[in-house]
């Protein structure tokens, strides 16, 4: 059996009381997942989770060594995410934006360069994000999840907005990262993605493999 | 009629509070009998001085420049978009007339006391003054023709340095403790430049104070009521940092990094600050001046990571920092103080700054 990548353990997230995910145990190993669920059941919630982005009781394990509690830092370095609708400061260019990841999560598996042309990010990437479309920001907030040398990817609703010359594109991205580089994906999506290979659903406030 | 409407009456409206100001200083402080001796004065004032007539063109400019804005700011409204249907279809003397009368009416009050101004130069036989003030509005409302012109031709376009900003963006990346002075510079820069004047008035009379023999002590107290004035600041960059850059705690920085980053930020952010006491002051304090204020600050914003702090107890907890400061400078026990609030303020940002989330209100 594979070792588990990442490693949910006694996973409570409550807003005001409502408790949105009470997860006892949830091992993902090296695949491409595929995250299901209604509205509101709390898809969001849990990839805010694993990011490491909001504050949960319990702790997860990346490679069962790598605490998201203890070791946030090393964490963030092998944990990326890109979030369903990204907002950022107008004023920044997608240079800047770029700039940043880069000089944080460090060059990639994949030249930034050849990601950017790959995506057509690089038409626009000197100008301020306020005059960019919802799927030019997309765009680069998924450039962004693909920053660095992570271990997991987590990607919030990649599909909306993005035009459909972009959507196989990302797949062969994904599928590539997934084969070449051992990463490991969760996706959320409303839409079928084809590059998934394992359902994850949540359920009663759990995560559970379908 | 449509055009006085959307363009002259609106402006007026939203300007009724700097038009009132501007009123006061001109008619209410002195008396009805004055009055015309004060605007004479004032007009001489410009009319045989150098200085004074290069001062009074600059604030014109100012001026001229903050109607331009406006003009250009409404045409890129999307309530506005009809604009282009209409206003773009125009042609030849009929544009240029329209264009030209949209602009003299929001300039006319700088016209209006131009034109007495001339007629007292004439009177007085100050023609060069005169001829200056003449030539200078005539391209006053002539120059911003050409902007309105271009950006009517080219919708959704920023004429007003775009070339620029596009090759200063090419060459040079924001780093990440710029991003809120870029914030402030942008999207608030009235609750700024409202600081930093009513800061700056503050160290002013508290320097005025100081006598032969410095005491720091009241150039402490004037710098707390500067940080008084600056915690709105603060509260804003929480909110700030909640709405646009909630991704951010997901960057593996480490929190040494993370708290020299905001340090950095409101380093800057008191520069003015920092630069007037250096001048009022001399550099001798400045250190203390400088690592004093900067504490006070990152105490404040390190308060902003417990959860549920409204606006409402966030400043009591400043005024509770403030008269804190207040009595431990006044017992000479300023560097404890700083030393105090630098080592608060780390403390709660190392554990609290993972385990903050932002209100629900605030990212929804």
């Amino acid at each position: 059996m594979q070792s588990a990548v990442l490693t949910l353990k006694d996973i409570t997230k409550a807003y005001h009381e409502t408790v949105i995910l009470d997860i006892p145990e949830l091992q993902l190993q090296h695949n491409i997942y595929w995250l299901l669920g209604g509205n509101g059941a709390g898809k969001t919630t849990s990839m805010k989770v694993m990011a490491g982005l909001i504050p949960f009781k319990g702790d997860i394990y990346l490679e069962n060594n790598i605490s998201c509690r203890k070791q946030p830092v090393q964490y963030r370095r092998f944990v990326n995410y890109a979030e369903a609708e990204p907002v950022y400061p107008g004023f920044l260019t997608g240079n800047d934006l770029v700039s940043l990841y880069l000089k944080t999560k460090g060059n990639g598996y994949q030249d930034i360069k050849e990601l950017i042309a790959l995506l057509s990010i690089h038409t626009f990437i000197h100008r301020p994000v306020s005059t960019y479309s919802s799927g030019m920001l997309k765009k680069l907030s998924l450039l962004l999840a693909f920053t660095g040398t992570p271990k997991v990817i987590l990607l919030d609703e990649p599909l909306i907005t993005l035009d459909k010359q972009t959507v196989p594109l990302l797949y062969d991205i994904i599928e590539s990262f997934y084969s070449k580089h051992g990463v490991t994906f969760c996706i959320t999506s409303h839409q079928p993605v084809s590059a998934v290979s394992v359902q994850l659903q949540v359920q009663d406030r759990n995560i559970v493999k379908i | 009629m449509a055009l006085s409407k959307v363009f002259t009456a609106r402006y007026y409206t939203r300007n009724t509070g700097f038009f009132l100001l501007v009123f006061y200083f001109f008619f209410g402080i002195v008396s009805g009998n004055q009055l015309l001796s004060y605007h004479y004065a004032l007009i001489m004032g410009f009319l045989t001085s150098t200085g004074m007539l290069l001062i009074t063109l600059l604030i014109w400019l100012l001026y001229n420049l903050k109607c331009m804005a406006y003009v250009l700011k409404t045409l890129s409204a999307r309530e506005n978009t009809f604009l282009y249907a209409t206003l773009g279809i125009l042609e030849g003397p009929r544009k240029w007339r329209t264009l030209y009368w949209l602009h003299f009416t929001l300039y006319a009050p700088v016209l209006v006391y131009s034109m007495a101004a001339i007629l007292i130069a004439v009177k007085i036989h100050a023609y060069v003054p005169a001829m200056i003030i003449l030539v200078f509005n005539i391209i006053m409302t002539i120059m911003p023709m050409r902007s309105y012109d271009h950006k009517i031709k080219h919708p959704g376009t920023t004429p007003f340095f775009s070339d620029w900003v596009q090759w200063l963006n090419r060459r040079f990346r924001k780093p990440l403790w710029m991003f809120y002075i870029y914030e402030l510079l942008n999207g608030n820069v009235k609750a700024l430049a409202l600081t930093k004047f009513a800061g700056a008035l503050v160290l002013l009379m508290a320097c005025s104070f100081i006598g032969d023999q410095p005491d720091k002590r009241v150039v402490l107290v004037g710098l707390l009521i500067n940080l008084l004035a600056h915690s709105v600041l603060i509260f804003n960059h929480r909110s700030f940092d909640d709405l646009y850059l909630s991704s951010l705690p997901q960057l593996p920085v480490p929190l040494w990094k993370r708290y020299v980053q905001t340090g950095t930020t409101y380093l800057f952010i008191m520069l003015p600050e920092f630069i007037l006491l250096l001048f009022k002051t001399g550099p001798a304090d400045l250190l203390l001046y400088i690592t004093f204020g900067i504490s006070i600050l990152m105490l404040m914003r390190s308060l902003l990571y417990f959860p549920q702090l409204d606006q409402d107890k966030y400043f009591r907890w400043v005024f509770l920092i403030i008269v804190t400061g207040l009595f431990l400078s006044l017992a000479y026990y300023y560097w404890y103080a700083t030393v105090l609030f630098q080592l608060t303020a780390f403390a709660i940002f190392y554990f609290r700054y993972y385990r903050y989330e932002a209100p629900l209100q605030e990212v929804q």
